[in-house]
């Protein structure tokens, strides 16, 4: 057995599936016109010190409609934050390279310039890290930071404004002690109570969308459930719109509306979320689900894995541009 | 029916404090991570130890594996009462024993050295094999057994997958054939699919070399498909323990309940939160 072999694995009837699919989903896009986020064929490449370019998404197309959450769900290397991060430009600039549209109301991204950029990061789209404890700075109370990001999206606003905006926000965001926590530190905090205060400073300016990437990874099951809760209800009171980047399938099921499956830079699997789980289509989606231990009935003797799945449907075993499989595999056997 | 076969592990009430000195003041302040915690491990079987993060089950574990000492308490192996071995002693009758797998698969291997290094470093340590080339041949089969191709064994960390190190994580700590393996939130860095892949690994392991395991993890399912017996640890305390059938069926402690209940199902039928 080889791990790296069968992870990475893409089987040659997926791909077929996979550019049906997505010409499918480009259509509705074009026919829905209430989406708030559209992101149509991106494609993404980095490159190294060597300016050698690396495709790492290969033509990613998905909406997000008003009030809707969309979950993306993967393993690691599949490319769903890097999805995330192009939606708001956050690579590097200079090495990094975007192909294809991303529209948020109408605006093309890629046609932004820095300044406008600015405006829509932290003000009509929000962002959660997975690790709150490295997106805060340990030196500035909870209620500098804050504040900080108030002040530079709505300048007008008086001081009083600000303040009460902020606490409005940690409040939404489920902390039951707004006002002491704005002068404390963040060594103060757990990681349920920092991520609070991240989701609070992404609601401070009233975002249409909230990107959220592995919010809850890094946290207790019994905390990531009332994080859970949070963004669920905000959805509901704000009518905002969620994109939800994780691996957990639990979490996609409890959340979503919509799910896409990505494996290696691409979406395997477009559909609503009973859908996914009650008819995965793909391979991938079917081998992903499986190799879940079951929390109810009979307890397996083994756990089905993605490869059994990737073979069946006669998958090669071939390695798939991906850098580190690269060094796995060019090295002496 | 456990009553009656003999432990191979028993665990005394031990209790551990880490002590914290001030600064600049003399005055202390005592942490207590394990409080008075018993339990104890049968041969074959897989003890799964849970709780959330600080509930004390890593060193609980730490313990066991005598890389710690406990404050008060006993730990006992096959009889004997290693708590207050010297390294000496320990590295003669525990390490062989007793071995120990990490969460992160990447920083429990020096980069610097290829894995045939790492696992025939334990060997040699253990004074186990008559010469060089009868080593060589324990490890490559060692790690042919944990499913990876005898091929790969010059290689460094850094030219595998995550899955295919915690392999070698494994191979290492089997290679001195251990009685009991002390796998520490050792899947828990895994995705999902490679996951299975090591949990299968696991029990194939468990039954070819007649293993005893003490599972700590956090995650719950996880736990439903490994182990045999469950010990719920809650600020360093032993809530709850029983088989998974009486812990996931009739949990008696609301915190255990809480637990359970807190886990996402993959199930869209089922959601737990109202919408």
């Amino acid at each position: 057995m080889n791990d790296s072999q069968q992870e990475r694995s893409l089987p040659a009837s997926t791909q077929i599936l996979e550019s049906a699919e997505t010409s499918k989903t480009v259509e509705n896009i074009e026919h829905d016109a209430r989406a708030l986020l559209k992101v149509n064929n991106l494609k993404v490449d980095f490159s190294n010190s060597r300016h050698q370019w690396t495709r790492i998404v290969h033509g990613v197309s998905f909406a997000v409609g008003k009030g809707e959450i969309l979950g993306i769900v993967g393993e690691s290397g599949c490319g769903k934050s890097v999805t995330a991060f192009s939606i708001l430009r956050l690579h590097e600039r200079r090495t990094t390279r975007y192909e294809g549209a991303i529209t948020f109301e109408g605006h093309d991204i890629f046609s932004l310039g820095q300044k406008q950029l600015r405006t829509l990061r932290g003000g009509d789209i929000g962002f959660i890290f997975q690790n709150p404890m490295s997106s805060l700075n340990p030196l500035l109370t909870i209620g500098q930071q804050l504040r900080e990001t108030v002040r530079t999206h709505q300048p007008s606003l008086s001081k009083n404004e600000v303040e009460s905006s902020c606490i409005e926000a940690l409040h939404d965001a489920g902390s039951d002690n707004p006002e002491s926590w704005m002068k404390q530190y963040p060594y103060q905090f757990s990681g349920g109570m920092l991520q609070r205060v991240m989701i609070g400073m992404a609601l401070i300016n009233h975002p249409k969308l909230l990107i959220a990437d592995e919010p809850t990874t890094a946290l207790d099951v019994t905390i990531q459930m009332q994080l859970l809760k949070v963004l669920r209800d905000l959805r509901k009171t704000r009518d905002m719109s969620i994109v939800l980047i994780t691996h957990d399938m639990g979490v996609v099921a409890q959340m979503c509306d919509r799910v896409e499956v990505m494996y290696q830079g691409r979406i395997m699997e477009s559909a609503p979320v009973s859908d996914i789980f009650a008819h995965p289509r793909n391979p991938y989606t079917q081998g992903l689900l499986a190799a879940i231990p079951p929390m109810e009935g009979l307890r397996p003797k083994r756990l089905k894995t993605v490869s059994d799945f990737l073979k069946q449907s006669g998958s090669d075993l071939s390695p798939h541009g991906n850098v580190m499989d690269h060094a796995a595999f060019t090295a002496k056997e | 029916m456990i009553g009656q076969r003999k432990a191979i592990l028993q665990v005394n009430s031990i209790t551990k404090d880490f002590v914290r000195r001030g600064f600049t003041s003399r005055a202390q302040t005592v942490m207590r991570a394990v409080n008075n915690v018993s339990l104890q491990l049968f041969a074959n079987q897989t003890y799964a130890l849970v709780g959330e993060s600080g509930s004390g089950k890593s060193t609980t574990g730490r313990i066991i594996c005598a890389l710690e000492r406990p404050t008060s308490g006993t730990v006992v192996f096959n009889d004997e009462n290693y708590t207050d071995f010297s390294d000496h002693l320990l590295r003669q009758k525990i390490r062989g024993n007793i071995q120990m797998v990490l969460q992160d698969p990447f920083s429990s291997l020096n980069p610097r050295k290829t894995i045939e290094h790492a696992v025939l470093e334990a060997l040699e340590i253990q004074k186990i094999g008559k010469n060089h080339s009868e080593r060589l041949d324990a490890v490559v089969d060692m790690i042919e057994r944990v499913g990876l191709s005898s091929g790969m064994i010059n290689r460094y960390p850094h030219q595998f997958s995550g899955g295919q190190l915690q392999r070698v994580n494994i191979a290492r700590a089997l290679v001195v054939r251990p009685k009991i393996l002390i796998l520490d939130e050792s899947v828990s860095a895994l995705d999902v699919s490679v996951q299975a892949q090591v949990l299968n690994l696991l029990q194939d392991l468990k039954q070819e070399f007649s293993l005893s395991y003490l599972f700590i993890t956090h995650d719950l399912s996880v736990v439903r498909f490994i182990a045999d017996r469950v010990g719920v640890l809650r600020k360093g305390e032993l809530v709850e323990e029983g088989t998974v059938d009486e812990i996931f069926d009739h949990p008696q402690t609301d915190y255990t309940q809480n637990l359970l209940s807190s886990i996402p199902i993959p199930n869209p039928e089922h959601r737990q939160l109202a919408f």
